[in-house]
């Protein structure tokens, strides 16, 4: 039986296959604090992949409000009862996966359940929901009560359930860029991935009868362009680009920056085992214990990070949202900030602080006077 | 979709076998089989070891590669009414658009100076640009000329008409439940021309007018429709509302301009010659959205102060009031955002736990209505504090100004002998020397201060402000602070001995009841929480107060927007980089092209067909007249009432006033299902209409009701460029020609009045009509809009063609980028738009005194309100505050007499009282209407997938028959408020509101359909965010009809869609049912001194979006009543309900899930 080592929960566990990690890996990491909920990136996919017949109730890409909303509906809270309550020890999961029985060996499928139908109806349930009623306000630090949006496309594991679940390993991860995918001509549909998958990013599209999850855009990463939903969040929360296992960590490279160096960046839900590789810049507003449930242990590190964050940080975060290009590499001169993308292409540059400009009154060269007040 | 095919993994599981096992014993045992034919799909794959490392089969990725590709890409302009304007690309494939992307050029906008913007900008567009192409492939468009039969058959049976009082027959106008009927282009405009010459003969002269008296309409109406001799103009009675022209500077605009054009039939008709003849009536859009602030002209006579959005990147703190800036704005919210890690402040003012809330460094729970209380609260720790800028203070507002006690008007310097005028003569002129604000000295008002040791009195000239006050004081040998702020004293006037106190003297005095505590119990705003605001306001060096339609949508929105500036001004914090105050709603700000009129107004008797002409040499004549569409929604009449104390009173000044509306013609606009108080509009206003006409891409409410709808262009679909620009932000965007093929027979916005304009010059021989839109025959649009930006002062040196060959997008010339309002008033001492030059917080004409508002005082809302309605929230005893008593008992039910119950009660007994509606109808809840982030207004309702994500309900398979399409609307409601009335979350209940004018006025039972049809029905969602007693419903849906009502009944799966094409999200009735048109008395006045709209004149009383009516949408009461059980087919409760995972329903594993039980550090 495999033992993989998965460095988020900081030691070896048990997975279906032996270890064996792409050249380079597909990493994103979202800014939970800037995300506004608006569902332009749920629209980019849905209109790119998933507007055909059979796939009515499919979104690769969503945002819930949590705690009570999700899709499909309440998924982490059943699979977190499921599992039962598990826990930390200095930094280091001492829990089972969703892949370990108690004994720590491999369970014959991964831990999870097929959601029924109706259970994909509703995808935005409970938007701006707060878990209870304020009376005279909230403040900074945490707020009492709180809702926040959790971004969801497939996290493009390591050690990925699916990929586990299926039968006839019509799942793979590619090596050139680690991006998981169901492959159309020999799926059967009978949606072990689905249930397998924690994250319930596999669904299944009625029509062709297989299992259908996001693609990272692949056609869009082949050509050196970011997936569609990370061109199109206008609130500049999402970063895409390579994420290289911590010992190869790059501080150039702006995700393993984010995610190794300032650890300002966290998993999914770690202790479900699959290594995913999209990171959480957590919301500063709620209740560590919940967000700890979530992201694991750094969660109070990452927050301070993120909101004092030193010129590096200030200016790494600017780049988000700048360019469609894939980030590959920056420079940060203290004034302003580069982004190379592939081939060392100049993918984008911006100022550290924004311009004000002051026209005159009397606009001679074209026979004009200027006002603020039109 | 239903998984009938559960596999047999998980389900066989339950049975205690194992799909896995099953297949490998499956699997090994027929490995003999395998290398057979029959059974090849069985055969095992090859080689797949580890799927982890190598996969032996990847052809099949051709799959998504092959989806992915397309043809071409474009960019064009999603323009809907939310302020953005973002560029967009659109991709090509076989000539379809197939999905849209930001188009992430903003860093390439240029000015004249070669000054750009950065790519911080990027990328601009929401969820709602990328599906835009449902809107356009819907088969909800409108696709061909449509008009309703009946009012066909009237017009071709010769416009009969009742011998005394002009009406047509009855029959002909049944809308909402006629038939409808396809017509040509050319048919269309022919019968829309022959209406217009009939009902402009049918009203004008001695004869319409006594028509129009018959009909019931009061003489003040007549008034308006008179020209200079007295003579009535039947074309008065056709209203025109370009919706959001700025939005389309040309195509939509031409409505305008075509009302205009109509002096041209007045003057056949009434063979009035030109100098005497009159247009139409001009709608406006702006202030009939409520998105207009009226108190920013009261203080700073501007339309309205709005920083644009990268004006954030600049602000110490932001404060947010009563603007859901995450769930609006969507597409710059990076500019405050950053505040997290540039370390800034963030403060929230909100009645509910909105998405803002969660960014806030700390949130003020309001109640909604009153932040004049809590502004005043913050003043008066500012003032006895002094923590003010008294600098600031001093130079730019009138607060250092002297108010008689006896007349409570300012003193002017005339009525003292021998005062010294500070006086520094003309200081914002043109190169000749001319003054901007050329006719200031018209209107000006020189006030009086007091200076010095014994309170020296000296004259303050109206252009005495900022650096000039501080050069005029030196001349008397004296400096800034010798100018007393807090003054008490008696003047010797011209007419005897007057006491006088300062405005910032009776602003100390008033703001002594509005205490910390007092404010609190006001409010519901903790006092310490008010010092610690007031102190952090106090100590940042630039506040940005970004204020919304929370505040805005009350009838004392005008206090509130007034008592926000005086914040403001008592911190400096207006006119520097990050640090204003700004209002935000729609796109309404026209003003940007200033050259507007040589398009709206050129000359209809002397066009210019010159492509070439410079537009500020274009002929102008102004003949239509504007009016505020708050009258059309107020039973289409002005306010007029008849009290007790007063008998018959006009409150409606004559310069607001309205004519009859018997032609009303809207673009771009759901004039109808947008309308406050839409049914009775639908069951007391639109009966008295001869010509309604709807023009738009999709099929609305106001296409449901309409007698003639014109199908036009998707903006992918433009046939002539077009041009807009933005209020938020600094670029001027022009719309492309179309990328696409039209789809069906529609026509482009400008064609549409065009084609009328045409067929009247048929009609009446004369060629003028059709001259009028020349360039649009010629294919040459570009002519109107170079005229527009030639004459615009943003925008002159911009070239056309340079533009559109170049990505089509510029930044506009205003004097700073980011824009700053008032920037030049701070910074070059350039007057306000004032009579005083000053920004303004006393108010001493006759209205407001009348209605005790000469200061900013608290005034409960007129309607939404748990106490006593519209009290003047001050004690008896305040004597400078002397309103008006018209003798309305406090108990008052009707809407309009409630506007003028002008009492003052101190706070407690305010405090002790209860709103009469609460009593008399059971009423319970404030019921709000906020903006949601998945339509523009009702834009997009259209789209199933935005109807999916707007609520708890959306459902693409529909499984509970009863959703009227693929979703429907919500009611946010807090759960306990909900289990008091034993409603389950997802139950259907309905919403009620005074009953005595609201779905509509009129009888009960006369219409029993109307009547169910009218009921506002909707689902309750379990809402934690909304505190108790207080509702929300987003607003803008697309509400019950009578055919959708119909078509439930009738369509076998339960939907509501029409035969028309209309797909409404609600059952029955729409939140217009509880909300209805309030005008405020202070808002229709004739004396408010401020800027023109166009020009940089002073003007006085009624100016379109500017001094005029707001209309109060959020004044509603209502009460909720349990109607249908959410389960399917209304059995049980909503299936959500039943998991223990939902609010106020969490079971043992979600309180786990929530306290996060589940995974902890150990």
């Amino acid at each position: 039986m495999p033992k993989v080592y998965n460095w988020q929960l900081g030691r070896e566990m048990a997975y279906s296959f032996p270890d064996a990690r792409p050249k380079r890996q597909v990493g994103f990491v979202f800014d939970i604090n800037r995300c506004i909920g608006c569902q332009t990136c749920t629209m980019a996919c849905k209109s790119t992949w998933t507007f055909s017949r059979g796939q009515e109730h499919m979104w690769w890409n969503n945002v819930a409000t949590k705690p009570f909303g999700g899709y499909p509906q309440h998924w982490d809270v059943k699979l977190l009862e499921k599992l039962g309550p598990q826990a930390w020890r200095s930094g280091v999961y001492a829990g089972r996966t969703i892949f370990e029985n108690d004994k720590g060996g491999l369970r014959e499928e991964p831990l999870g359940y097929l959601p029924q139908a109706p259970e994909w109806r509703f995808p935005n349930m409970y938007e701006d929901t707060a878990t209870a009623t304020s009376a005279q306000g909230l403040a900074q630090p945490i707020h009492s009560a709180f809702f926040f949006y959790l971004q969801r496309i497939c996290n493009h594991c390591t050690y990925p359930g699916c990929l586990a679940a299926c039968p006839r390993q019509s799942i793979y991860k590619r090596p050139e860029d680690g991006i998981v995918l169901v492959d159309q001509a020999r799926c059967r549909g009978y949606q072990e991935c689905v249930a397998g998958c924690p994250y319930k990013k596999s669904l299944f599209n009625t029509h062709t009868k297989t299992a259908e999850k996001c693609i990272a855009c692949y056609p869009r990463v082949e050509q050196g362009t970011i997936p569609r939903c990370m061109a199109a969040c206008v609130g500049h929360i999402r970063l895409a680009g390579w994420v290289s296992r911590p010992e190869a960590a790059r501080e150039d490279n702006p995700i393993d920056y984010l995610v190794h160096v300032r650890k300002v960046a966290l998993p999914l839900y770690p202790q479900f085992g699959t290594e995913p590789n999209l990171y959480y810049i957590p919301p500063r507003w709620v209740p560590r214990p919940y967000l700890t449930q979530m992201f694991g242990p750094g969660v109070e590190h990452a927050i301070k990070a993120r909101t004092d964050p030193d010129p590096q940080l200030f200016a790494v975060l600017k780049l988000f949202g700048s360019t469609t290009r894939r980030i590959e590499s920056y420079r940060f001169s203290g004034k302003s900030i580069k982004g190379i993308g592939a081939g060392s292409e100049a993918a984008v540059e911006l100022p550290i602080e924004e311009p004000i400009f002051i026209r005159p009154f009397n606009d001679k060269a074209f026979a004009a006077y200027r006002f603020n007040e039109p | 979709m239903s998984h009938k095919e559960v596999p047999a993994g998980r389900a066989a599981k339950d049975q205690g076998s194992n799909r896995r096992e099953f297949l490998r014993a499956g699997l090994v045992g027929l490995a003999g089989v395998a290398a057979s034919p029959l059974f090849a799909a069985l055969k095992p794959a090859d080689n797949i070891d580890n799927p982890l490392e190598h996969y032996p089969s990847r052809d099949w990725e051709t799959l998504y590669r092959d989806m992915y590709r397309y043809d071409r890409d474009f960019t064009f302009v999603c323009a809907p009414n939310d302020t953005h304007n973002c560029r967009l690309r659109g991709f090509l494939r076989n000539g379809v658009l197939v999905r849209v992307e930001q188009a992430y050029d903003v860093s390439s906008y240029k000015d004249l100076q070669g000054n750009q913007a950065t790519p911080t900008w990027h990328p601009r567009g929401c969820l709602k640009g990328y599906t835009y192409m449902r809107r356009v492939y819907s088969k909800f468009r409108v696709k061909y000329p449509t008009v309703r039969k009946g009012w066909k058959d009237w017009v071709e049976a010769g416009f009969p008409r009742d011998p005394q009082t002009g009406r047509p027959p009855e029959k002909h106008f049944k809308r909402g439940e006629d038939e409808w009927v396809r017509v040509t282009w050319d048919e269309v405009s022919d019968l829309v021309a022959r209406a217009l010459v009939n009902i402009a003969t049918a009203y004008s002269g001695q004869e319409g007018a006594k028509r129009l008296l018959a009909q019931g309409y009061p003489p003040e109406m007549i008034e308006p429709m008179k020209d200079p001799d007295g003579n009535v103009a039947g074309v008065r009675t056709m209203k025109f509302r370009a919706g959001m022209g700025f939005l389309g500077a040309t195509r939509i605009v031409a409505l305008y301009r075509f009302a205009n054009m109509l002096a041209l039939l007045d003057h056949h008709v009434r063979k009035a010659p030109p100098e005497k003849a009159l247009g139409a009536r001009l709608w406006d859009n702006y202030a009939w959205h409520t998105d207009l602030p009226p108190g920013h002209a009261m203080v700073t006579g501007m339309q309205t102060l709005d920083q644009e959005f990268h004006d954030y990147w600049n602000s110490d703190l932001i404060v947010i009031s009563g603007l859901n800036l995450v769930e609006n704005k969507m597409a710059d919210p990076i500019w405050w955002h950053a505040a997290i890690e540039r370390k800034k402040k963030i403060i929230v003012i909100a009645p509910e736990h909105s998405p803002t809330v969660t960014k806030a460094d700390y949130w003020l729970q309001i109640r909604a209505g009153t932040d004049t209380a809590l502004m005043l609260g913050v003043a008066g720790i500012l003032i006895r504090t002094g923590a003010y800028r008294d600098d600031f203070v001093r130079r730019f507002t009138s607060f250092p100004f002297l108010v008689r006690l006896d007349t409570l008007k300012l003193l002017k310097a005339e009525e003292v002998e021998g005062l010294p005028l500070l006086d520094p003569g003309e200081t914002y002129t043109y190169a000749d020397g001319s003054p901007v604000q050329s006719n200031a000295k018209d209107f000006a008002l020189n006030a009086v201060v007091a200076a010095g040791q014994g309170g020296k009195l000296l004259g303050v000239a109206r252009n005495c402000l900022g650096k000039h006050l501080d050069a005029q004081l030196a001349k008397e040998k004296l400096t800034l602070k010798d100018l007393a702020l807090d003054f008490e004293g008696e003047v010797a006037t011209k007419g005897g001995p007057v006491r006088v106190k300062s405005v910032f003297r009776l602003y100390r005095e008033l703001t002594e009841h509005y205490s910390p505590d007092a404010v609190a119990g006001m409010t519901g705003v903790p006092a310490e929480l008010i010092g610690r605001f007031a102190q952090d306001l106090a100590a940042s060096k630039a506040t940005a107060m970004i204020c919304g339609m929370g505040m805005n949508m009350y009838l004392h929105n005008d206090l509130i927007n007034r008592a926000y500036l005086l914040v403001a001004a008592l911190t400096a914090n207006v006119g520097i980089p990050g640090g204003n105050v700004g209002s935000y709603a729609g796109n309404y700000k026209s003003p940007v092209f200033n050259g507007l009129p040589a398009y709206v107004a050129e000359d209809p008797f002397n066009q210019s067909l010159d492509p070439d002409l410079d537009g500020e040499k274009v002929p102008r004549r102004f003949l239509g007249h504007y009016e505020s569409l708050h009258f059309w929604a107020h039973g289409d009449s002005p306010l007029i009432v008849q009290t007790p104390k007063e008998g018959r009173v006009v409150l409606t000044e004559a310069g607001h006033l309205p004519s009859p509306t018997k032609v009303a013609w809207s673009a771009n606009a759901n004039l109808l299902g947008n309308a406050k108080w839409a049914y009775d509009v639908m069951k007391n206003v639109l009966p008295n209409h001869e010509l309604y006409v709807a023009q738009d891409i999709e099929w609305t409410m106001n296409c449901e009701y309409a007698d003639v709808v014109f199908p036009v262009d998707s903006w992918v679909e433009l046939a002539h460029p077009d041009m807009t620009c933005s209020c938020t932000n600094p670029f001027l965007q022009f719309f492309p020609r179309a990328a696409i093929e039209r789809l069906h027979d529609t026509r482009h916005d400008i064609e549409v009045p065009a084609g009328v304009a045409k067929a009247l010059s048929k009609l009446t021989g004369d060629e003028r009509f059709a001259r009028h839109f020349h360039f649009v025959d010629q294919d040459r649009v570009d002519v109107y809009m170079q005229r527009i930006l030639d004459a615009s002062d943003a925008f002159r040196g911009y070239k056309v063609k340079e533009i559109m060959a170049n990505g089509g997008a510029a930044l506009a010339m205003f004097r700073t980028y980011p824009r700053i309002p008032c920037w030049e008033q701070v910074h070059e001492s350039v007057p306000f738009y004032t009579r005083t030059g000053r920004m303004e917080f006393y108010r001493d004409e006759d209205e407001w005194l009348a209605q005790g508002e000469n200061l900013i005082v608290h005034r409960e809302p007129v309607e939404a309100t748990p106490y006593q309605p519209n009290v003047i929230v001050v004690p008896e005893t305040f004597e400078v505050i002397r309103p008006k008593d018209y003798g309305v008992a406090p108990d008052e039910l009707d809407g309009d007499l409630r506007c003028i119950f002008n009492q003052k009660w101190p706070w407690e007994k305010v405090r002790a009282s209860r709103n009469p509606l609460m009593e008399k109808f059971g009423l319970t809840s404030v019921f709000v209407t906020c903006k949601t982030r998945h339509r523009v207004h009702s834009s997009w309702s259209t789209v199933d997938w935005n109807v999916i994500w707007c609520s708890n309900f959306g459902d693409p398979t529909r499984l509970d028959k009863r959703t009227p399409w693929v979703g429907e609307e919500e009611l946010d409601i807090n759960p306990e408020d909900a289990k008091a009335l034993g409603i389950e979350d997802g139950d259907y209940v309905w919403l009620d509101a005074a009953p005595n004018d609201r779905p509509f006025r009129g009888k009960r039972g006369a219409d029993p359909f109307f009547d169910q049809m009218t009921r506002f029905m909707v689902r309750a969602k379990y809402n934690p965010s909304f505190p108790r007693g207080f509702l929300n419903v987003k607003h803008s849906i697309y509400g019950a009809t009578h055919r959708s009502v119909r078509a439930q009944q009738a369509n076998p799966d339960g939907s509501a869609i029409t035969d028309t094409g209309y797909a409404p999200t609600l059952r029955f009735g729409s939140h217009q049912s509880c909300v209805r048109t309030w005008l405020n008395p202070t808002q229709m006045t004739g004396s408010l001194v401020h800027k023109d709209y166009f020009t940089h004149k002073l003007v006085k009383g009624f100016t379109v979006d500017t001094h005029t009516p707001t209309g109060a949408p959020k004044e509603s009461l209502v009460k909720v009543t349990f109607a249908e059980k959410g389960g399917i087919g209304g059995r049980g409760a909503w299936d959500p309900v039943k998991t223990g995972f939902t609010p106020a329903h969490e079971n043992e594993a979600m309180r786990l899930y929530i306290q996060g039980g589940f995974s902890k550090e150990a």
